[in-house]
């Protein structure tokens, strides 16, 4: 777990300018107050935080989606917004994106098989018919079949969706996937299942992950390290469990207090196999 | 208890007319029981799709065109279902209020919030002055800090928990004796929810009045539900006191959903004890609903579907052809479930 | 562009397991009973306009003692003024509107929508100037547009022509343009550029094809509106020129006769209201049929 830096944020801040007035003059909302963080390779760095605590903000600025204001964002020793266009659209290849929508996520129009396979065709890797396997394996590694494949995302579930929209971002083999709340529109049942895959997938393919979510109780299952974010400012970095077993401010400790956890339940036991009673 | 309930659903089913000719109507809800007394809570647990809302809708008389409904829904002794809009409208609002997931749409952007409750509570034939008065003490009630600000202000120009808050009072506005929530904290940040589930349980204690709490979070029910309904593919799978439900959870889909949530405290990592998701309820099948799904399933289970049925005395009752589950200390839980994995 | 083909391609056929839940979008269009009937309509005008000058008398001879005769056996359309056969002026004339309006709304597509997509994926700077300048074409009501062009210009077919693209460009402009902000922040549009998708192939084949449906509708109800400017530039001498024939042209024609042999003007006035409202219907058609609320396939969300 403890691989070399992958990704190094330093000082970051993204202003969104109020409409009408000048950026450079510091007018408008800082979505991004100075954030700076480490994720090395193979890590699970989750960025925990209520709704415009700035968490998704940091999410893409490292996808390259936004251009940080200030500071500097470097994937793998590169500064995406330093590099000229094709070089900028060449290291993308590095870094693999999941949303939380997998019903926009995905082209509407394409079938889940072009989807997964688009991101090759853009980079040009491999021939057509290695393109081809690579992404067959993908989808059955993620749990989807060929008859999944050759559908459209609206004929396909929430999970089997976010299950594509997850080999997608890895069919490029990146080294470091961005997840923005990739489970918080599925059911418990699926949320489940998409974090076990998530995590299996991310050991085996020694991808790291910024994990970008409101829900402390999936990022404690989740992360290595949990960094609390409020207002656009991090309140709170530390090792996963460390951090939520002592939380050191107030406000990662009023987080705790208000999430309502699910109750414990003792199993069921069938009559035939059970303790008579 | 059975004399007594405000809210009896039986046998409640609907179905939505087919869009084709000759078409059966697909299932949506099927066979559901539900029953709440005064001042009680019930919690209405389920997935998407498990018709949860639906059953929320039916009481209101809220069903969409092309739904139809069948059973009984008795509010107050009094049958619901198949009444004519003109006859629902005094008991809608006025008896049976309603909160939903996103309070921006049920406030009118347009109209001060005052302003809206104020005519909400005139509807009851309270005068101008009265019930402008009468609307600042209900946005008291629901913890806003400056009721006579907030009456004066439009609702985009409120925070979401504000909105909700705006909302409760709103649907508390006539005084019913029967509020609905459907999931009305899932647009809301955690501190917020915390709040908004707490002034929902106060205002049941105030007011004597009776709470349908839909969610599809078992940690937002447990905290405030008397009585717990588990849906599952359109039915009513478990149903009972909460605590019993929740400390030993008889139908093994309510025990694998609350397996499968993700905790804060105790064991580390998610244990996703669901394979796979449900079957839509409007899929016609055979058997019971989650058998596909289920560890415990036995062969009668994919061929007749298992009906509601006692486990104990406190009117805990689960839809199991396994049943009674017996339950079992922790520790051989957690040997059952390597055992399983 | 072949991406683009490809795309309408797969999303075409309805190829899936279970038909009934999502069909192809077209089908489903057309299995709507109003784009049945525009269909049907649009089909019959066009009949008219393809088949007749190949079966119709000459729309030119002239035949004067036959001259403002009601519908017979030798003229079923009756005569105009000169004896001649109105069913093949009007044959004639619907056949010069529908390929004028084509043309015309075409080429206006044509411009109009990567314009509009590049202002709706450009940045501020790109999308106020193209934003602007559609703002101020739009501010001219449509005819007295045309009209100015062609005067311009001077009359004739080519000229108007010219002008009635220019004058619908900004409709397709700025329905791509719309469309196009609300894919710009879409997920799947986001994910392309996230994993290094050019943007000229994010603007042309993730988006496009996106747009394409309501574009189809906006194409239909256009030619409708183009062949009723059509009609009216021609009316006003703007347009065709006699001895050709054009439905604006035979109305102006049967002016002088309204009170005397009004059926004159009800032929052309009729062959008008059919182009026109069969063109509307076969929008509305499609719109209805692409609505997701009735089980469209187009636009899920």
């Amino acid at each position: 777990m403890s691989g070399e830096p992958l990704v190094e944020v330093q000082g970051l801040g993204k202003l969104f300018p109020r409409a009408g007035a000048r950026a450079r003059r510091g007018e408008g909302l800082w979505a991004v107050r100075d954030v700076s963080f480490t994720v090395r390779a193979g890590e699970t760095v989750a960025l925990v935080g209520e709704s415009g605590a700035g968490k998704s903000t940091v999410g893409r600025c490292l996808l390259g989606l936004t251009d940080p204001t200030t500071g500097v964002v470097e994937v793998g020793g590169f500064d995406l917004a330093a590099l000229r266009r094709g070089a900028r659209r060449a290291h993308r290849s590095q870094i693999g994106a999941v949303f939380q929508d997998s019903s926009s996520s995905l082209n509407p129009r394409w079938t889940i098989e072009r989807s997964v396979r688009h991101p090759l065709d853009v980079h040009r890797r491999d021939s057509t018919a290695e393109r081809g396997r690579r992404v067959r394996e993908l989808l059955a590694r993620v749990g989807l079949t060929d008859a999944h494949a050759r559908r459209v995302p609206s004929q396909l579930s929430g999970g089997e969706r976010q299950r594509a929209a997850i080999a997608r971002a890895l069919v490029l083999g990146p080294r470091l996937i961005v997840c923005d709340e990739p489970t918080s529109a599925l059911d418990v049942s699926v949320q489940a299942q998409i974090v076990e895959l998530l995590m299996s997938l991310q050991v085996e393919q020694q991808v790291a992950c910024v994990f970008i979510s409101h829900d402390l109780a999936v990022v404690r299952a989740v992360s290595d390290r949990i960094m609390v974010m409020r207002d656009g400012a991090v309140v709170e970095t530390g090792a996963a469990e460390a951090l939520l077993a002592a939380p050191a401010s107030a406000y990662t400790q009023e987080l705790l207090a208000a999430v309502p956890d699910a109750p414990y339940s003792d199993p069921p036991q069938p009559s035939r196999q059970g303790v008579p009673s | 208890m059975s004399g007594e309930a405000l809210v009896r659903v039986a046998g409640l089913t609907v179905t939505a007319r087919g869009r084709r000719r000759g078409d059966d109507g697909a299932t949506i809800v099927r066979d559901v029981e539900l029953e709440l007394d005064r001042g009680k809570t019930l919690g209405v647990v389920g997935e998407s799709g498990s018709g949860k809302s639906t059953v929320a809708l039916s009481i209101l008389g809220l069903l969409g065109p092309g739904l139809h409904a069948e059973g009984s829904v008795a509010f107050d002794g009094r049958e619901l279902l198949h009444r004519s809009e003109p006859e629902l409208r005094p008991i809608r609002g006025a008896e049976i209020g309603a909160v939903f997931q996103n309070p921006f749409r049920s406030l009118n952007p347009s109209l001060r919030v005052g302003v809206q409750i104020r005519e909400t509570v005139m509807l009851d034939g309270h005068e101008r002055r009265a019930a402008e008065q009468t609307a600042i003490e209900l946005l008291g009630q629901v913890g806003l800090p400056d009721p006579e600000r907030a009456a004066a202000s439009y609702p985009h120009t409120l925070s979401g928990g504000m909105q909700q808050r705006v909302a409760i009072a709103l649907s508390i506005a006539r005084d019913p004796r029967l509020l609905i929530a459907d999931e009305p904290t899932t647009a809301l940040d955690v501190r917020v929810q915390a709040q908004i589930l707490e002034l929902l349980a106060r205002l049941v204690r105030e007011r004597d009045m009776a709470l349908i709490l839909i969610s599809h979070d078992l940690g937002v029910v447990a905290s405030v539900a008397d009585r717990i309904a588990v849906m599952y593919s359109g039915r009513v799978v478990e149903s009972g006191p909460a605590a019993d439900v929740f400390r030993s959870a008889a139908h093994p889909y309510s025990h694998a959903l609350l397996e499968s949530a993700p905790r804060l405290r105790g064991p580390h990592g998610l244990a996703a004890s669901l394979r796979g998701s449900a079957t839509p309820p409007s899929v016609p099948m055979d058997g019971c609903r989650f058998a596909p799904r289920c560890t415990f399933a036995v062969p009668r289970c994919s061929t007749n579907e298992p009906p509601l049925e006692v486990v104990d005395d406190r009117g805990h009752r689960a839809a199991c052809w396994e049943l009674p589950w017996t339950p079992t200390a922790h520790g051989d839980a957690a040997e059952l479930r390597k055992s399983r994995s | 562009m072949t991406d683009v083909a490809s795309n309408v391609r797969v999303a075409v056929p309805g190829a899936t397991t279970d038909a009934g839940r999502q069909g192809s979008s077209l089908r489903l269009a057309f299995a709507d009973p109003v784009a049945i009937a525009g269909l049907i309509a649009v089909g019959v005008v066009l009949l008219i306009a393809v088949a007749g000058p190949l079966v119709l008398p000459d729309p030119n001879a002239i035949d004067a003692p036959a001259a403002l005769q009601g519908p017979s056996g030798a003229h079923l359309l009756g005569t105009d003024p000169f004896g001649r056969d109105l069913l093949s002026r009007v044959a004639e004339g619907l056949r010069t509107s529908l390929w004028l309006s084509a043309l015309s709304v075409g080429a206006a597509a044509l411009i109009g929508v990567p314009l509009g997509l590049i202002a709706g994926f450009g940045g501020a700077v790109t999308d106020a100037v193209i934003a602007r300048v559609l703002d101020a074409v739009l501010a001219f009501p449509t005819l007295l547009l045309a009209l100015f062009v062609v005067a311009a210009l001077g009359p004739g077919v080519a000229h108007l022509a010219i002008a009635l693209a220019l004058v619908f460009m900004p409709y397709f402009a700025r329905l791509a343009r719309s469309e196009a902000q609300e894919l710009r922040t879409a997920g799947f549009v986001e994910a392309a550029t996230a994993y290094g998708t050019p943007r000229i192939k994010v603007l042309f084949s993730v988006a496009l094809p996106n747009v394409l449906p309501p574009l189809l509708v906006q194409l239909s109800l256009s030619v409708g509106f183009a062949i009723l400017a059509e009609a009216g530039l021609s009316f006003l001498g703007l347009g065709v020129r006699p001895p050709q024939a054009a439905l604006g042209l035979m109305l102006k024609e049967a002016q002088d006769y309204v009170s005397t042999f009004p059926w004159y003007s009800i032929v052309p006035g009729v062959a008008i209201m059919l182009a026109v409202g069969s063109c509307m219907l076969l929008g509305e058609g499609i719109d209805r049929g692409l609505d997701p609320k009735r089980g469209g396939g187009f636009r899920e969300r």
